[in-house]
């Protein structure tokens, strides 16, 4: 004698042992399946038929599975390590310069400057390392749909708060050059520097807002927007008067280079053609 | 029968017209298609959930858990803001696919 509750456990053990483990996902599912059965029983099909027809229909195991797999956010993790990262390093920076204020050797307007410049400057390396995991898990195609959604959502989050910080961090800047130096630009290396990041940035965001930025070049441009960072920072900190201020290790040129040329690489590697992510095949 | 790769490129703007009509469900959502493109079209049931966990994961729809008429528990899907202007945009995109199509099929009988 057929059991419809018996056959419905049986089939999701199975849906289970392909990968489904969502109590949402297999009642949804089980939902599905009830109804189909009821309507094929109503319709006359013999209760056993109707089930085996049902579960067909809904399609193997396995197959379902495999495209609930895709769904899995792979990223998930490593976006929420590296905002974990970038909190840490931020309240670093935050106290570093707090202790210098309190202790005088700082104005509040100068902490104010660092700090957000420091962390727009992190915010788009940050950006710009989600872009060269996204080529390497492009690569190995180990980024599912909804993982690289996720990426691409922190990546367009990271800009325009690397934009915003970024553009603060000039603004004090230029306030406190005028009342120390007596001009709101001495159009020194590193003014020049950030005033091309904050446009390379705000461009950037400007595409994604007005344009059709795909989710491909929009990682390609943030790992562009670090070579534009790291040469904002850096190589105008090599050019300056006093190379070592801020120089944080890289204060010659092969550093630099290196940087550059570890991007540059991740650059071709995403630019070239290769595997993209499949959409669910819904067709029977 | 239609083509799975156009059932698969055309599942999401078809959602997403269904759901602007009203909120719905997997199972009410796969008949509607059936009759309407009197069983032209023909989704892999299973398949239809991962579609809609993917719009729901976009922001495109919203999902609830209620109760059926038959005291069966049911997810019904609904539209949310940013799911009407991606069915805007399918339907300016298939608009011009349509428009290229009919274009050439005129053509020919000239």
């Amino acid at each position: 004698m057929f059991n419809l509750d018996q056959a419905v456990t049986h089939w999701r053990r199975q849906m289970t042992a392909a990968g489904l483990q969502t109590p949402d996902v297999l009642n949804e599912l089980e939902g599905h399946l009830r109804e189909d059965v009821a309507a094929r029983v109503s319709a006359g099909t013999p209760e056993a038929d109707a089930f085996q027809l049902a579960v067909s229909r809904i399609g193997s195991p396995d197959s379902v599975g495999l495209e609930f797999n895709k769904l899995c956010s792979l990223p998930d993790g490593y976006v929420t390590v590296g905002s974990i990262l970038w909190l840490a390093a931020s309240a670093t920076l935050a106290i570093f310069l707090s202790r210098g204020l309190f202790a005088g050797r700082l104005s509040l307007l100068l902490s104010a400057h660092v700090f957000t410049l420091t962390t727009g400057y992190g915010t788009a390396l940050l950006a710009g390392l989600f872009g060269i995991f996204y080529v390497c898990c492009r690569s190995f195609r180990a980024l599912s749909p909804a993982g690289q959604q996720g990426l691409v959502g922190a990546v367009r989050l990271a800009n325009q708060s690397a934009m915003l910080l970024v553009a603060l961090g000039l603004i004090l800047g230029l306030v406190w050059s005028k009342q120390n130096l007596g001009g709101y630009l001495v159009a020194g290396p590193r003014e020049i520097g950030t005033l091309c990041a904050s446009l390379w940035l705000l461009t950037w965001w400007l595409i994604q807002r007005f344009g059709q930025l795909g989710d491909r070049f929009t990682m390609l441009f943030s790992i562009a927007g670090n070579m534009i960072v790291g040469m904002a920072w850096f190589g105008a900190g090599i050019l300056a008067d006093n190379p070592d201020l801020h120089s944080y290790g890289i204060a010659g040129v092969w550093p630099l280079a290196l940087f550059m040329g570890f991007h540059l690489l991740f650059l071709v590697m995403g630019a070239a053609p290769g595997p993209e992510n499949t959409e669910t095949q819904i067709g029977g | 029968m239609i083509r799975k790769e156009l059932v698969a490129a055309s599942a999401e703007p078809l959602i997403l017209s269904l759901l602007a009509k009203g909120e719905s469900y997997g199972y009410a959502i796969i008949q509607e298609i059936k009759v309407r493109s009197r069983d032209q079209m023909q989704w892999t049931d299973g398949m239809l959930y991962p579609v809609l966990h993917r719009m729901e994961n976009k922001g495109w729809i919203k999902s609830r858990w209620a109760e059926s008429e038959n005291g069966r528990k049911r997810k019904y899907y609904s539209l949310k803001k940013d799911g009407k202007q991606a069915l805007e945009k399918h339907h300016e995109q298939w608009n011009i696919v349509h428009s290229v199509l009919s274009g050439l099929r005129k053509e020919q009988y000239v």
